[in-house]
């Protein structure tokens, strides 16, 4: 497969171009793509690393396939388009329901097959004491659990809730998926 | 309690607010009503500090903050106006709301500073007020609320006094995060209970010590405990509502991350539902890049 890799976001419209850094890891030469909060990115090339940050509530979903290297990591900010239907129809991956299924029909698309996928989530933190109103991590991981449910998919790993805000990695070479939370890192 | 004799010292060092600041501030908040604002000494200011002048005026002329202002009432619409001097801004704007908004563009630098003690790098606590200002305007907006005009000011300075505690928290930010998680307290209080001190009332000496008004300088003390507050400011209730919208975002979250409670009783009284939260955190994020790299580039 050719390489690839590229961002689908509003911001890919307004700034033109994809977010995309060298950095040496471990004495490697990697691509980090960073996908901001509504964002999803999509690659096959195995030097590339996809990160996204300060996933407060917000919920991150990473999904690759091993087979053929590819995957996609998505930062979703809310469940469920109906919120909003103007900002989801400008963009669907602010939202769980529409954006967790465009990243899954593109990696299909792209060649992925649905058993091989590996599906990976974190965020969808709380503040303290919440109510049900506040509580859009909640809200977040659950849509993302039925979701995944309703198109027979399992979940492989998953961080979710808790107050600490989280970063989320994925490795294209490996599939290899971490976090990091308050200088600590592990793998997922 | 030493850091907070070292903490208070220190913002009683702080460097005045610019004079254009000031001047507009003295026009829109310390004038008697109805006495029409000094044209003279605010085009005098202005000229005096013409760069700041004209970060404020290419702010005025963002869609989001003109709407706030009533001239508009949809987030999305496009500039209606062009304003192009000072003497224009105040015609159109007001003179509370451009002093307002002259304090965000002065203070801009200031919040885009790395917070090594907070966790936060370059940027990130100037991104976290942007938000947390623009949350608090749209809570009011899918509330159909009147927006004080100090609103986005207030949530904007929200955070301002972490500049004043972050070098205190450098070598005791593990101890504070630890207290906060231990005790199940929020992470302003395990603040007063390490360096004696939070963060909100740092903000708030700060902002007293620049002169601004009031209004503003009470919202910035009791946002992250507004249910303290003796008396009922509409302010300081979207406000807070929009600070716990900013942080559920994750958008300038520190080591600090989500360890604040939301106020069941604001939220009872703003009668907001899991739809309305959404709908203004939607509407606040979309908003919040444009003004964001416009920000970054004020005081350069």
């Amino acid at each position: 497969m050719k390489p690839l890799q590229f961002i689908f976001s509003l911001a890919e419209a307004s700034h033109g171009g994809l977010a995309v850094r060298t950095i040496a890891h471990r004495g490697k030469t990697m691509g980090l793509i960073v996908v901001n909060i509504s964002e999803m990115a999509i690659s096959n090339r195995k030097s590339d690393v996809l990160i996204t940050y300060s996933l407060g509530s917000c919920l991150g979903v990473s999904v690759y396939d091993p087979q053929i290297a590819l995957g996609g990591l998505i930062h979703c900010l809310l469940p469920l388009a109906s919120a909003s239907p103007d900002k989801a129809k400008a963009n669907p991956h602010m939202f769980v329901n529409t954006g967790v299924s465009d990243m899954i029909r593109t990696l299909m698309r792209m060649g992925a097959s649905r058993t091989r996928l590996i599906i990976k989530v974190a965020g969808g933190g709380k503040m303290m004491g919440v109510n049900n109103i506040f509580d859009v991590g909640a809200r977040n991981f659950s849509t993302a659990q039925k979701l995944f449910s309703t198109n027979n998919l399992t979940i492989a790993g998953k961080e979710v809730g808790g107050s600490v805000p989280r970063t989320l990695s994925l490795f294209m070479e490996t599939g290899k998926v971490t976090i990091r939370s308050l200088g600590a890192e592990k793998e997922l | 309690m030493k850091y907070r004799q070292e903490i208070i010292a220190r913002i009683g060092h702080t460097p005045p607010l610019p004079m254009l600041v000031e001047t507009l501030m003295a026009a829109g908040f310390a004038a008697p009503k109805n006495q029409p604002p000094d044209q003279t000494a605010i085009l005098a200011a202005g000229e005096a500090d013409a760069g700041l002048a004209l970060d404020l005026l290419e702010l005025l002329n963002q869609p989001s903050l003109l709407s706030c202002a009533g001239k508009s009432p949809k987030t999305d619409a496009k500039p209606s106006a062009n304003i192009r001097t000072i003497p224009d801004a105040l015609r159109l704007c007001g003179a509370k709301r451009l002093a307002c908004l002259a304090v965000c563009v002065a203070l801009a630098p200031r919040l885009k500073r790395e917070l090594k003690g907070y966790g936060m790098p370059e940027g990130k606590l100037l991104e976290h007020s942007i938000v947390a200002g623009l949350a608090a305007q749209e809570i009011a907006r899918v509330k159909s609320l009147p927006i004080p005009e100090h609103t986005f000011c207030s949530g904007f300075l929200g955070d301002v006094g972490k500049t004043c505690l972050d070098a205190a928290l450098e070598s005791n930010a593990a101890s504070v995060l630890e207290l906060a998680d231990s005790e199940l307290i929020t992470f302003d209080q395990a603040e007063d209970l390490m360096l004696g001190i939070n963060h909100a009332e740092a903000g708030c000496l700060l902002c007293e010590h620049w002169g601004l008004p009031l209004a503003i300088v009470e919202v910035v003390r009791w946002r992250l405990r507004p249910d303290g507050f003796p008396g009922h400011d509409p302010a300081l209730d979207l406000v807070h509502m929009g600070e716990s919208l900013a942080k559920l975002t994750g958008l300038g979250l520190g080591n600090d991350g989500m360890y604040y409670q939301p106020s069941t009783f604001v939220a009872q009284r703003l009668r907001l539902t899991p739809k309305l939260v959404d709908k203004a955190m939607a509407a606040a994020v979309a908003q919040t890049p444009n003004l964001y790299d416009l920000f970054l580039r004020f005081g350069d």
